[in-house]
């Protein structure tokens, strides 16, 4: 499948076909990441978040794709795999073009949503349940309260709320954890 | 606070107008608290988004995996293929040049082909389905006339399994008439009741009589398992002709002698106890110990891969919702097979060994009365011997032990009540005392998790879980500094006061059982009815409420970690005083003796020595049947009486001689009104 084709799925919505797609190019980033002393299994997490990169930045009005998919998940995948070692030389932070030093952000930022994912997956199973529906699904809060047996729609908002400052009382301390 | 995130909600879906958008922005460059909680909010939506976008990525990452194999493979079936064609090129040329007939050859291939394509037709699955009809009333309200009443037949379909015509036709050999519809075969149900009768006297006649002694009998009625096969790897979906359902979840089995998990198709038994008749001709009875039980259905359940038998591997739970009974408080039980009597024990949860010590200790915590004490025996709080007790954030003022204990029972106590939504059990009609009983643990990081929960009702279940998990996060338990895991248990009590008011009561003014028991025979006080499991929760809650039938909630589901027999029961105890019933009865020496009860769902099996028959403990004044059957020489006697259990008793019974058939009619038709899923709730 060309480029152009993965990127009408992503247009299209169809992002599991996408991805499905784009699983090709894995056994070349797979030589990459254990070239560098990483393991097959490091390699698939380090896939993983290059493909979750792409697709945040595409979500984005203001990206371009200059390169090949395979370039562009090839050059996430090298700073992926570097942030997991801490290996950034001074001299090669300051040597980064403009192009890289935009996804070496973006590889920051999806750090700390990781962060925010391990928050969420802190949350109990009702909770994580209920968010998804109405953040992902964007079901309405009627539609919750009946599957969820809540009394109301209003005691569905109030258990979103709740559920949401708890995810978020978590990502603070798991936050300070890390910096301390 | 709330309203914050209802703003930046509504930016973020693009509900606000222009000038609404204006403002918020021109706010998230000013003001700066403002500016910090819409980054969090975006930043745990993206957490959020991870968890999907995760697992469409491993969807995809399977999906590849398995392509790639499955690329593999079709190169290496190619290679073969080629290897076949190129040999037969050369064979045939060499066939040519020796013979010159020809014609024979083109005649030889077509035979062949059609032969495989019977082959095929024999061994092609169809999926089996059943067409019930059901009547359903609908009230239309009319202006004009108040009401009309619309009587529609609907037609629910239900899926029995996959399998050959053959197999089909082996399996259901009452379904006679039947179709078949592209890969699907259509069974009705109605034709099924009018063929039950003939179903049974159909197998009796096919076997004979040739095993000797009582028990040669039995094995000639006794009904026979159905019998099904799958792929030990898969999550398999088992229902049964009495509506039983049975989950595997993939890979569970393994060799009972060799212990090693066991691979590709393996094949399931299982018999299905509902009826009277069906209990009695496989001699089964329903008594734990000395205890009697009252059955709410019986299932043997054995796997087999070949000739060797399977058994679960332990962790593993095979799920059965048992298809009964609107009979509250029913319990699993494991049955085990001691001199020809299978003796119900209760399906325990946990070791014993570890909790017998603790029983004091639970006792001493003051959440447990003697309602409990069976149960709590399975459970182990080991709160005592913890240097620090898990912390509720309201109770940090206690420093004492005993104090932060009692303060955290508090707390929860008072949480439960405050959340629980009592209208659940308004709308299931419940009155007077609930016993919801619940485990749980309090993780390292002070979270409650593993919530088991033992409701009368699945919903009441499913509120509790509900409640507990929005339990504020605690400070965890400690043993030498470090958080370590504490399980709890809770029984709670709720008093329902018919619809309009409810009550909840400390436990320790709780009712006797005797008092609200208006029947003979009441049920005992043993509380455990269902796990909460999550996963058939799960399957529920997946469901937009109005698919959720009835059935499906009233149903029973039980997890099952042993294999054999199954029975879901509860225990009787008669608020009567009980007596020790002993009947004298001519010749009965080695016949086969029951005692049926006619108001509840129970068997009792007798023993005999020097022509009496005892039967145990059993309460007084109730109304029973006794039935004999034995056998002199080829000849099969019945007796039967009904009789009132007294102190002394003597009984004149008539034997007559009865043929096999006769002998299961005779037991059918004991049937009526015992039938454990047409008998109300007590």
């Amino acid at each position: 499948m060309s480029d152009d084709n993965i990127m009408g799925l992503f247009k299209k919505g169809q992002r599991e076909k996408a991805f499905k797609a784009l699983y090709r190019l894995y056994p070349r980033i797979e030589k990459l990441v254990l070239s560098k002393g990483g393991t097959k299994a490091d390699a698939s997490d380090v896939f993983q978040e290059a493909l979750i990169i792409l697709y945040r930045n595409l979500q984005k009005s203001d990206f371009q794709l200059t390169s090949s998919f395979y370039t562009y998940l090839y050059s996430v995948s090298r700073f992926v795999w570097n942030d997991t070692q801490k290996q950034f030389s001074k001299q090669e932070l300051h040597d980064l073009e403009s192009e890289q030093v935009a996804i070496l952000d973006a590889v920051l930022e999806e750090q700390k949503y990781k962060f925010a994912e391990l928050a969420f997956r802190e949350l109990g199973e009702r909770c994580q349940q209920l968010l998804q529906w109405f953040y992902i699904k964007k079901m309405t809060f009627k539609a919750i309260a009946d599957l969820m047996q809540f009394k109301s729609e209003k005691v569905a908002k109030n258990q979103k709320y709740k559920c949401l400052q708890k995810a978020k009382d978590i990502y603070r301390t798991q936050i300070k954890t890390v910096q301390s | 606070m709330e309203e914050t995130i209802d703003l930046i909600n509504a930016y973020l879906n693009k509900e606000l107008n222009e000038s609404e958008i204006l403002a918020f922005e021109e706010r998230l460059q000013t003001d700066l608290e403002f500016n910090t909680s819409y980054k969090e909010h975006v930043l745990i939506l993206k957490g959020m988004e991870r968890v999907e976008l995760l697992k469409e990525i491993d969807k995809a990452r399977k999906t590849f995996i398995t392509s790639k194999w499955l690329k593999y493979i079709a190169i290496a079936i190619l290679v073969i293929l080629i290897s076949i064609l190129a040999h037969n090129l050369i064979s045939n040329l060499q066939n040519e040049e020796t013979k010159n007939t020809s014609g024979q050859d083109s005649i030889e291939n077509t035979i062949d082909s059609t032969i495989i394509q019977a082959a095929t037709d024999s061994i092609r699955k169809y999926v089996v389905i059943e067409i019930i009809t059901e009547q359903i009333e609908i009230k239309e309200l009319t202006k004009a006339f108040g009401g009309i009443e619309v009587i529609k037949d609907t037609l629910i379909k239900k899926e029995i399994g996959h399998f050959t015509e053959e197999d089909f036709k082996s399996t259901f050999p009452e379904w006679v008439t039947y179709k078949i519809e592209n890969d699907t075969i259509f069974i009705n149900s109605e034709l099924k009741q009018n063929q039950k009768n003939a179903k049974l006297l159909k197998k009796v006649n096919s076997r004979k009589t040739n095993t000797k002694g009582l028990q040669g009998v039995f094995d000639i009625i006794k009904s026979e398992p159905q019998q099904v096969e799958f792929n030990a790897e898969e999550n398999y979906e088992f229902t049964g002709t009495e509506g039983t359902i049975i989950k595997v979840p993939a890979n569970a089995f393994m060799d009972a002698q060799t212990q090693k998990q066991v691979k590709g198709k393996v094949s399931l038994e299982v018999t299905e106890y509902y009826e009277l008749s069906d209990m009695l001709m496989a001699n089964l009875s329903t008594k734990s110990d000395d205890k009697l039980l009252e059955t709410g259905g019986m299932l043997k359940i054995e796997a087999r891969k070949g000739n060797s038998k399977l058994e679960l591997i332990p962790g593993k739970e095979v799920q059965v919702i048992f298809d009964n009974c609107e009979k509250e408080r029913m319990q699993l039980f494991n049955g085990e097979e001691l001199e020809g009597i299978i003796n119900w024990k209760l399906n325990e949860l946990k070791e014993e060994t570890e909790t017998k010590k603790l029983e004091s200790e639970v006792q001493e915590f003051g959440f447990v009365d003697e309602y409990y004490s069976d149960i709590e025996d399975y459970y182990a709080t080991n709160f005592r011997f913890l240097d620090d007790a898990p912390t509720h954030p309201n109770c940090e003022k206690d420093t004492n032990n005993d104090e932060k204990r009692k303060c955290l029972k508090d707390e929860i106590s008072k949480f439960i009540s405050r959340k629980f939504n009592t209208s659940i059990g308004e709308r299931l009609n419940l009155t007077g005392a609930i016993y919801i009983y619940t485990t749980f643990e309090i993780d390292k990081k002070g979270d409650v998790g593993k919530i088991e929960v033992r409701a009368p009702h699945k919903r009441i279940a499913n509120e509790v879980v509900r409640v507990l998990e929005m339990l504020p996060r605690l400070e965890p338990g400690r043993q030498n500094g470090n958080p370590v895991v504490v399980k709890y248990s809770l029984p709670i009590t709720y008093y329902f006061e018919g619809t309009q008011n409810t009550k909840r009561g400390s436990r320790n003014s709780a009712v006797t059982s005797e008092s609200d028991s208006t029947v003979a025979i009441g049920v005992s006080d043993s509380i455990v009815v269902l796990r909460s499991d999550k996963k058939f929760q799960k399957d529920l809650e997946a469901k937009p409420i109005s698919e959720i039938s009835n059935t499906e909630l009233e149903r029973y589901t039980f997890a099952t970690t042993n294999l054999g027999w199954i029975n879901c029961d509860r225990f009787v105890r008669s608020a009567e005083r009980k007596i020790r019933y002993e009947v004298k009865i001519k010749d009965v020496e080695g016949a086969n003796v029951k005692m049926i009860f006619k108001s509840i769902s129970s068997i009792l099996p007798g023993k005999s020595i020097n022509g009496q028959v005892d039967f145990g403990e059993v309460p007084l004044n109730e109304d029973v049947i006794l039935l004999v059957i034995k056998k002199k020489g080829d000849k099969i006697y019945l007796g039967k009486k009904e009789v009132k259990t007294k102190t002394v008793s003597e009984l004149d019974l008539e034997f007559k001689e009865v043929t096999i058939d006769e002998l299961k009619t005779e037991l059918i038709n004991l049937n009526q009104g015992f039938d454990c899923r047409s008998i109300g709730s007590i």
